[in-house]
């Protein structure tokens, strides 16, 4: 008898059979009879069942072998040219199965949804029947022809046997059906290769992954909304596709790619459409399984909107913001961007609730690449005498694409050998004894409310035919059905029909779930007397039209014969009528849950609404609070609601509707929540357009769009009052003057006779909202079509505050969360950041519990459950806020405290009055009548420690800090430079409060009359106008708070005021070429009058009268008229400040010669903060000794010679 | 034991399922009497179109007086006509679905009655002359359900009709055809022939 046999390829005629062609002498000495089964074991671990035969030709030497049932991992490429050794056949025992568990593998995902779980089982246990399986093994079926094409064999005879035969008594449950197409990807990614030196960024991500997607009921426990996305940030090569691929396979998930330039089309709208096809084939996939959209190069995609040359790109940029935001929290799916070039994404992106988290996966370290070669070489043979490790060493700056070319290139005949990792998948729910799994319900079933159970089920409830039966989901949701045995009499199933359930049932939630019996309950139904409804009826149109007793009378019909509970949804859309759904609202007058309704029923329809109606109110109603938002709310609703809820009264007074407003507020404020949640209160409907998806492709179309979203808007307000919402409005309505083509210009004009054309009858208001309001056409801006503009501001300390109670609702704080000194320490985040810092922090607490090996993986409200300050402290560091996300002047720097500056006792003092003060004491300000400092300049020769000292400022004021240094500033391009720094203090302002430091200020900006020979045109000047321009709108290094509503006017008016002042500096520095006598004397003037800049040029001409009454000579009156009005200036600015008796102002006047009015104020200023210096925060009055004290360290601004030049000048232009 | 309960329950079964084939033939035979007239309305509307569309001062038939009145008026005379006689039809079904009502929920009531010594798994026994209780019931449910939701549905597309809105009456035709459900009819003829052996071995 020969030793091994050779395989041959089997026979045609033998595919199929699972026969194993054998010579009769192997047959013998193995003991095998005539179709009895044999395990063949190839040399990798493979293994293959089959029945044994013999060779026609009775051959020993040869082997044929039929793959119908074999291990997944054999190839049949890898049977070629074999020889095996006979040991390696082995008689195999196969009793029958009694019952078997299989993975049915599919073609086509819509026969999975077309197809009931049941209908598989049947198949398949047809399919199988005569076969022999084995445990783990792949039994492929495709040559059968029909729609199953393999069987994954989970366990024979519950585990008890490894192998068995299939008999037309076994009970055959399908555990799953998966296409074949998923099944394949688990598996080839089963074999990626696996990632080394990732470890941290991988667990980050994971984490953010699959604590959502596989725990979706402790998260949603914790009140965390799923994370939207994550962008990963990282060189070329360091492995971010690799990374989010393993991670994809990690969580389960299918992954959908799109890569940014395949996206982009010519065709005007054809990359918008290509865009809108990926976020749909990726919501497609998430029915079935989680998804995540991964979308690389995503820099190609989103350019930054205000740098990008077209509108082309712009609308891109704006459909994908949309589509970010349309992902309902309801489904699972996750944006992943991957991009090396993050400044430059458009801004818009990278705020949390788009990209909830930035991961930064940077060049390897070390270590790291220890690990990836470590990695990369298990599959290469390599000689003890190489030491990974001092490769590692040698390979600095080297990626992990570079360490895998390396190896790869090391080890030419290398096989890479790809290791199968088999990752340990949690089991959520430890099985129970008695429970059954739900099954979708039988198409001829479906609106009979029927509820199919297994007859021993049945008998266990005490449940009789047709009696009814409460099924209460885990969620909380229940549906009331009929019991009815199972045609299959089988006791594992259950079918519910959702005819009568409660709104918030999902028949996704449906989908897989098992259900313990004890959810089943049968409820004592008495006939109902009395039933109050509500009905949803299809179209607005039949609501109009029929009357609400013919409507009671239809709805009577439809319900008699079924049970109803109350509060929940009735669906009769089956019926084919117009009613499609009846919701209950109260059983025999709410003494009854549940009955059953005969014609003998008194029915009340309670009202009649759209399906739409409802189902908007249904999901508003779960809209998430809004907190810190009351003032800019209630002043959009004040112009919502009034003319929209008493049209009668507004019209009385004479009031023509307001038509719009425009919501115009940084990224992440929450625009699209306020507006959503105010139409909520309005009960008004919402008609949402997004900017990019009203433009189209052919010429004409975009205009035909918007008319249909204001047609649309126009049939709704005919219903109830509505409100049509243009979120993204700046990719709609572009500046006229800047865009580029035709077909924009048609489009704003169109926007514009659309909102001129909504007559006053019309109860709809227009909602516009942008974070570019500079960028929309100016035609737009003006009364009578965007009436209001509501700036939703950065949130203060207070509303930070209102917002955390808000998003931390739902989340289980432990007590020792402080959530104040949360809000204290997040200055500058936005409503969306805070909301992700929340989730982060939720998401740090599960991840702490599960890891904390508690035992229970998917439990996270336990006792260790709760989310600590520890956990708000470590997401602060995961999540900086949105605003200072890829911004002009962002610098990092580490927190500076004021101990690490040695010395400087009084600068550090000085810094603290003008940063810290203002905002650890407001009240003393208030009470002293001090206004803080607007800007504070530094200047000391080399290595003084500025820098450190404006670090430890910032740090310590917890500011955000923006820095921007004269490199930075100047570039080749007219206007650049001016216009980033306007954008710097636009930025600073967003996210105030806080710090700009402007580094070697002298660089920045010139003295304008340095040897006369300054030129107005030169670009040092324009930036030092557009400096002082900010500097008079804001103040430098500022620490300015943006409140909304009534702190927004208050803080209007402390501007106004303070800009009249600065007026005087303005003067100083602008006019003062020409005459610096009609300065002071202005002041002196103005100071009298007590009025602003516009009297500037009355006291101009009556100092220049004086001037000529006098004549040339005039410098000791001078004196006497300076003196006068520098007491006038002093009193102005002392007017608030409570001054102590012994404080002289007229002594102080005939001391301060040559100050100019902005220094006396300076003066004051300073006295007073010396007084709260000195005698603690509590003083009450400022005493003359301050003023003394302030004065001797006080120089005026303005020498005795640059007077004398001024009015050397002065002489000039009058002579 | 509980052997004459089932009895007795076989036997209202059985009755039921007579009536059942009974109400079947008249639910067939008053359809079919409605074919002509929702044809006859679809003809009916397609005039009063042709009506409306044409200008009767251009024709030589201008000289009759009125014309264009007089025609309209017979024409939605003979509307009403055919919508009343539907009426009277969609009633005679509505007669059909009120007795199979009443004997689906006398057998119902009677299995209520009895279900204490109806164990569930006396329910489900089958043989091979008798399907189970729990099917025919069922059967039953279903029968009563589909003649309710299609008077429902027939009844509803008669109201919706107005004289005035000539497009909806010229679709009814169309949609009255729409509602035939030859699916259920065939579920409803295979349930009787599955108990034609149970209603033959009394």
């Amino acid at each position: 008898m020969p030793q091994d046999v050779a395989v041959l390829p089997p026979e045609r005629s033998d595919l199929g059979t699972q026969r194993c062609r054998l010579g009769p002498a192997v047959m013998e000495d193995l003991g095998l009879r005539l179709g009895s089964p044999v395990l063949v074991t190839l040399p990798g671990g493979a293994s293959c069942l089959c029945t044994a035969w013999p060779r026609p030709d009775l051959a020993d030497a040869y082997l044929q072998l039929d793959l119908t049932c074999c291990s997944p991992d054999l190839h049949p490429e890898a049977l070629r040219g074999l020889r095996l050794g006979v040991e390696r056949l082995r008689a195999l025992s196969c009793p029958r199965v009694k019952r078997l568990r299989v993975t049915a593998l599919v073609q086509s995902g819509e026969y999975k949804r077309r197809t009931s779980a049941q209908a598989v089982g049947a198949l398949a246990a047809e399919l199988l029947t005569g076969l022999y399986v084995h445990e783990k093994h792949l039994v492929n079926m495709s040559h059968a022809g029909t729609p199953i094409r393999f069987l994954q064999v989970d366990s024979v005879n519950s585990g008890s046997h490894k192998a068995g035969r299939v008999t037309s008594e076994t009970r055959l449950d399908v555990v799953s059906v998966r296409t074949v197409e998923t099944h394949r990807r688990w598996a080839c990614e089963g074999s990626a290769v696996p990632l080394g030196g990732l470890e941290e960024v991988r667990a980050s991500l994971k984490e953010m992954l699959t604590l959502p997607l596989r725990y979706p009921i402790s998260t949603r426990r914790v009140g965390v909304a799923v994370g939207r996305g994550a962008l990963l940030v990282g060189p070329p090569g360091v492995g971010k596709t690799q990374l989010v691929r393993s991670v994809a396979r990690d969580a389960q998930a299918a992954l959908v790619t799109v890569s940014g330039p395949v996206v982009v089309g010519s065709r005007p709208g054809e990359s918008e459409e290509n865009l809108r096809a990926a976020f749909a084939r990726a919501s497609d996939a998430a029915r079935e399984e989680p998804c995540v959209l991964f979308i690389d190069e995503i820099d190609a995609l989103c350019p930054k909107r205000s740098s990008s040359t077209g509108a082309p790109e712009n609308r891109l940029v704006a459909q994908l913001l949309t589509l970010m935001d349309g992902i309902g929290s309801d489904e699972e799916f996750v944006i992943i961007g991957a991009t090396n070039r993050p400044d430059a994404l458009d801004p818009a992106l990278r705020r949390p609730g788009r990209f909830d988290r930035e991961i930064v996966v940077g060049v390897p370290t070390l270590q790291q690449r220890y690990r990836v070669l470590q990695c990369v070489c298990p599959g290469v043979p390599l000689s003890p005498s190489v030491d990974l490790y001092s490769v590692a060493e040698m390979t600095s700056g080297y990626v992990g694409a570079d360490l895998s070319a390396l190896s790869r290139e090391a080890a030419l005949q290398a096989i890479l050998h790809s290791t199968q990792v088999q990752v340990p998948v949690p089991v959520p729910v430890g099985a129970m004894p008695q429970d059954v799994a739900v099954l979708p319900p039988e198409r001829s079933d479906l609106g009979t409310q029927r509820c199919r159970l297994g007859p021993a089920v049945m008998e266990d409830l005490g449940l009789r035919l047709g009696s009814p039966v409460l099924v209460t989901l885990p969620g909380g949701a229940s549906c009331l059905c009929t019991a009815w045995p199972r045609p299959d009499l089988a006791d594992a199933y259950l079918q519910l029909d959702l005819t009568c359930c409660s709104p918030d049932l999902h028949p996704e939630a449906l989908r897989g779930l098992r259900l313990g019996v004890e959810r089943l309950r049968a409820l004592s139904c008495p006939r109902v007397k009395r039933l109050r409804v509500t009905a949803l009826v299809q179209s607005g149109e039949y609501k109009r039209r029929t009357s609400a007793q013919a409507v009671g009378a239809l709805a009577a019909e439809l319900l008699t014969g079924l049970y109803v509970h109350e509060k929940h949804l009735v669906n009769i859309s089956h019926a084919g009528t117009p009613i499609r759904f009846l919701q209950v609202d109260s059983v025999n007058s709410g003494s009854h849950k549940a009955g059953r309704v005969t014609s003998e029923t008194r029915l009340d329809v309670v009202s009649v609404r759209t399906v739409e109606t409802h189902r908007r109110w249904a999901c508003e109603g779960s809209a998430v609070p809004l907190g810190g938002l009351e003032e800019v709310r209630a002043s959009l609703k004040e112009m919502l609601t009034l003319p929209l809820r008493y049209p009668i009264s507004t019209r009385r007074v004479g009031v023509a509707v307001g038509r719009g407003a425009l919501l115009v507020g940084p990224p992440g404020v929450g625009k699209t929540q306020l507006v959503r949640s105010v139409a909520r209160d309005a009960q008004a409907a919402l008609v949402t357009v997004s900017g990019p998806v009203v433009v189209g492709s052919r010429p004409g179309e975009s205009e035909e769009n918007l008319r249909a979203a204001f047609a649309r808007a126009s049939d709704a307000a005919r219903e109830e009052p509505c409100v049509l919402f243009i979120d993204e409005i700046d990719a709609l309505c572009p500046k006229r003057s800047s865009s580029t083509g035709a077909p924009e210009n048609r489009l704003v004009a169109q926007l514009l006779t659309l909102m001129d054309g909504i007559g006053s009858d019309e109860e709809f208001v227009i909602i516009g909202a942008t974070n570019r309001p500079d960028a929309l056409d100016p035609a737009l801006r003006r009364p009578g079509r965007f009436d209001r503009e509501i700036v939703v501001g950065v949130p203060t300390l207070q509303q930070r505050y209102r917002v955390l109670q808000c998003v931390c609702r739902g989340v289980p704080l432990s007590p020792s969360v402080d959530l104040y000194s949360v809000a204290e320490m997040t200055s500058g985040y936005v409503g969306a950041d805070l909301s992700a810092l929340s989730r982060e922090a939720a998401l740090q607490a599960i991840l702490h519990s599960t890891q904390g090996g508690a035992g229970d993986s998917g439990q996270s409200g336990g006792e260790d459950g709760k989310v600590l300050m520890e956990h708000f402290v470590k997401a602060l560091r995961l999540v900086p806020p949105s605003c200072l996300r890829s911004s002009v002047g962002v610098a990092e720097f580490q927190p500076v405290s004021w101990e690490r500056i040695g010395g400087l006792e009084e600068v550090k003092l000085k810094l603290r009055q003008s940063v810290e003060w203002p905002m650890k004491y407001p009240e003393a300000f208030v009470r002293m009548g001090v206004c803080r400092a607007r800007g504070v300049l530094l200047y000391g020769p080399p290595g003084c420690a500025k820098t450190t000292l404006v670090k430890a400022a910032a740090s310590s004021s917890h500011c955000s800090f923006l820095t921007l240094s004269g490199a930075e500033l100047y570039s080749p391009y007219v206007g650049d430079s001016e216009r980033a720094l306007a954008q710097l203090f636009r930025q600073a302002r967003a996210c105030s409060p806080s710090v700009v430091f402007l580094d070697e200020i002298d660089s920045l900006v010139g003295c304008r009359d340095d040897g006369g020979s300054c030129r107005g045109s030169s670009v040092q000047a324009q930036v030092l106008s557009v400096l002082l321009n900010e500097l008079d709108g804001v103040g430098f290094k500022t620490a300015e708070r943006r409140g909304t509503g009534q702190s927004e006017r208050e803080n209007e008016r402390t501007r106004r005021d303070q800009r009249a002042r600065l007026a005087i500096l303005q003067l100083h520095t602008e006019k003062m070429p020409l005459n610096s006598d009609v300065c002071l004397e202005d002041l002196a003037t103005r100071t009298n009058l007590f009025s602003g800049a516009d009297l500037e040029n009355l006291c101009k001409e009556a100092a220049l009268l004086a001037l000529h009454e006098e004549g040339m000579s005039v410098s000791t009156v001078h004196q006497k008229h300076f003196q006068k009005a520098r007491l006038a200036i002093l009193q102005l600015h002392t007017e608030k400040m409570p001054l102590n008796s012994d404080v002289c102002l007229e002594d102080l006047a005939t001391q301060t010669n040559l100050f100019s009015g902005a220094d006396l104020e300076n003066l004051c200023k300073e006295a007073a903060l010396l007084a709260l210096h000195e005698e603690g925060m509590s003083v009450s009055t400022v005493h003359q000794k301050h003023f003394q004290k302030v004065l001797q360290n006080f120089q005026p601004s303005i020498s005795s010679q640059q007077l004398l030049q001024y009015q050397q000048l002065f002489k000039h232009n009058f002579s | 034991m509980s052997q004459p309960v089932v009895l007795q329950l076989h036997q209202e079964l059985r009755k039921c399922f007579q009536s059942l084939k009974a109400n079947q033939m008249v639910w067939k035979g008053v359809l079919e009497e409605c074919t002509p007239l929702v044809s006859s309305l679809g003809n009916l509307a397609e005039q009063l179109r042709a009506l409306k569309s044409v200008e009767i001062a251009n024709t030589p038939l201008s000289t009759f007086p009125n014309l264009p009145e007089r025609l309209q008026y017979k024409l939605l005379n003979a509307v009403d006509t055919v919508l009343g006689e539907l009426s009277d039809k969609v009633d005679a079904l509505g007669l059909v679905r009120d007795s199979v009502c009443k004997q689906v929920s006398a057998v119902f009531q009677m299995y209520e009655q009895n279900s204490d010594v109806l164990p569930i798994s006396t329910c489900v026994a089958r043989c091979a002359l008798s399907p189970s209780i729990a099917d025919m019931l069922e059967w039953l449910q279903d029968t009563e359900r589909y003649y309710r939701i299609q008077y429902i549905q027939r009844k509803n597309l008669l109201q919706l009709l107005k004289p005035d809105d000539l497009t909806l009456i010229e679709t009814a035709p169309k949609r009255w055809t729409s509602l035939d459900s030859p699916r259920e009819e065939e579920r409803m003829t295979d349930a009787l022939l599955q108990v034609s052996f149970f209603m033959e071995s009394d």
